[in-house]
């Protein structure tokens, strides 16, 4: 083929790649069919007050929606923060990370996976941040939603997210973070025990849009049968101390003084 | 008008070039194609490393990249242009990430693509030939990408451990008292902290990139451009702990004034410049292993 001829083809080939990208529609905007307050403020013996300390779950500037709220049982102390964000695909919201845990003056962060069961049969392995700060350890544990699909880890939301704005045009999340005062030990399986107990019937309540009622993978009746596979995931364990993961926790990387 | 006149190297070669007179001005034009369909790329990326100092030296890579190919003129021109079958299947590789990273929202793929673009079209329209000689320029633009943010601040937490942890080793061989936790270098009456812009990863890429630069400007053994590479990155980690260790010991014998010093204060000019010096030691002592190596 001629050097006239390949040019033909590259500058085709460019030119096509150039209008699919520019006739591509734009990224919209989801419409929320329900609000977040729709969260249970009792549940499962969990009862509930309104706000939580912006120390623990830091405010993200880029939130258009969010709930916070302190859950307790029996001793048992869990801070909530449940947040909507719009264009997720803006580059600037890469930063959104630094904003899940509060990094400032913590001499170490231990990053753990905890199995929660959060919308059917089958565990999530949902990351777990322990930060050690001078007022004692705080555990973090956060997952996003898409739609009604939970994502635990970090690089699973940025391919998930990747899917949805390409073949929906669509970026909208939500982050789920639970902080825990992780000093008196079981931080971590407190958490599970409250994304065990409370999440299944929050995630019904707060329903996104109607583009995700298609989407829908759990139904109702699917909630006895993940009633009783939590059961099974978890039998209580006796660990103690604020990195002692919940069963069948990863401990990702330890460090280790000397 | 003009006629093209090959030099004498491309007269014995059998693919003499056909169809238009001037070569390659179409080269060109698809070089010139390319760059324009990656102009909605570049702007992001440039304010990016106008934003983040770790970065700025993706502002010297087109620089270099390009002159690595200008430094090769005259074995491109004298070189036939043909094509390449990996031409074209590379083009289109390069394109599909293309359109994946900018319609999904992921810069990094859009961004990573150009390379791979540049690389496809030179073979497709000048042939294999002619890109054995420009494929170290069309790489080394690789080093002006910043890696994907959850990566970069991943391997930059894990680099602060180390960072302190060899520090704080350097320390106690050096007699000065320190308690490590994490991040944290606890001294008599004072905590330092190895923070994120401490870290040895930001200085590795653009250290790495100075490596494969440096290597390049000079003719040498394959395998010594290669070392240089290599050893960029840990001569940067080398450094950066030097700097680290130094700012400590400094603290402890003359207070937190110390921070104020030179060294810490231009801490990216410091470690590029002992990484350098290291570079270029290095480099001496492995040409006169080479030297005296060489069959006389």
């Amino acid at each position: 083929m001629s050097l006239r001829g390949r040019l033909a083809i590259l500058l085709g080939l460019i030119g096509a790649t150039a209008v699919a990208i520019g006739l591509a529609p734009e990224v919209r905007e989801g419409q929320w069919g329900a609000g977040l307050d729709a969260l249970p403020t009792e549940v499962a013996g969990w009862t509930s007050t309104a706000g939580a300390p912006e120390w623990a779950l830091p405010v993200d500037p880029n939130e258009k929606a969010a709930l916070r709220r302190t859950y307790r049982r029996a001793g048992q102390v869990v801070w909530v923060s449940v947040a909507l964000f719009a264009r997720e695909d803006d580059p600037k919201r890469r930063g959104s990370i630094d904003r899940i845990f509060p990094e400032a003056n913590t001499s170490r962060i231990d990053r753990v996976a905890i199995p929660v069961i959060l919308n059917g049969a089958a565990p999530v392995r949902l990351p777990a941040v322990v930060g050690y700060k001078q007022g004692g350890p705080l555990a973090v544990v956060y997952w996003r939603q898409l739609g009604r699909r939970v994502y635990g880890g970090d690089y699973r939301y940025r391919l998930a997210l990747m899917r949805e704005i390409l073949f929906r045009r669509q970026a909208d999340a939500m982050l789920v973070r639970l902080g825990i005062p992780a000093e008196s030990g079981g931080a971590l399986e407190d958490a599970r025990d409250f994304a065990d107990d409370v999440w299944p019937e929050g995630r019904r309540r707060i329903r996104r849009g109607r583009r995700d009622d298609g989407d829908q993978q759990e139904t109702d009746s699917d909630a006895a049968s993940a009633q009783n596979a939590r059961r099974s995931a978890h039998p209580r364990s006796p660990f103690v101390g604020p990195l002692a993961a919940a069963p069948g926790a990863t401990v990702a990387r330890r460090d280790w003084r000397w | 008008m003009t006629s093209f006149s090959p030099p004498a190297a491309v007269v014995k070669s059998p693919a003499m070039p056909v169809g238009p007179s001037r070569p390659w001005i179409p080269l060109g034009a698809g070089v010139a194609a390319v760059l324009g369909i990656y102009a909605p790329v570049v702007p992001a990326m440039v304010g990016e490393w106008a934003a983040f100092p770790n970065l700025s030296h993706g502002f010297a890579i087109p620089f270099i990249a390009a002159y690595l190919i200008w430094a090769r003129r005259e074995r491109i021109a004298g070189e036939a242009l043909e094509s390449s079958p990996f031409g074209l299947p590379l083009v289109v590789l390069g394109l599909a990430i293309l359109a994946l990273g900018s319609l999904g929202g992921e810069p990094f793929l859009a961004r990573v693509s150009l390379p791979v673009m540049l690389l496809g079209t030179v073979l497709f329209l000048a042939g294999a030939r002619v890109a054995r000689h420009v494929w170290a320029g069309i790489g080394f633009l690789l080093f002006m990408i910043p890696l994907p943010y959850l990566m970069l601040k991943s391997l930059t937490y894990q680099f602060q451990l180390i960072d302190a942890g060899a520090s704080a080793r350097a320390l106690s061989w050096l007699g000065v008292p320190v308690f490590r936790e994490g991040v944290f270098l606890h001294l008599p009456g004072i905590t330092l902290e190895v923070a994120s812009v401490c870290s040895s990863v930001p200085a590795i890429a653009a250290l790495t990139a100075l490596g494969a630069a440096y290597g390049q400007m000079h003719p040498r053994p394959t395998w010594l451009r290669a070392a240089l590479i290599v050893a960029a990155a840990p001569l940067g980690f080398a450094s950066n702990i030097v700097r680290i260790t130094l700012t400590a010991v400094s603290v402890y014998y003359f207070g937190p004034v110390a921070l104020d010093n030179v060294i810490h204060k231009f801490n990216g000019t410091t470690v590029f410049l002992m990484t350098v010096v290291l570079l270029v030691a290095l480099d001496a002592v492995m040409l006169r292993v080479a030297a005296r190596n060489l069959p006389r």
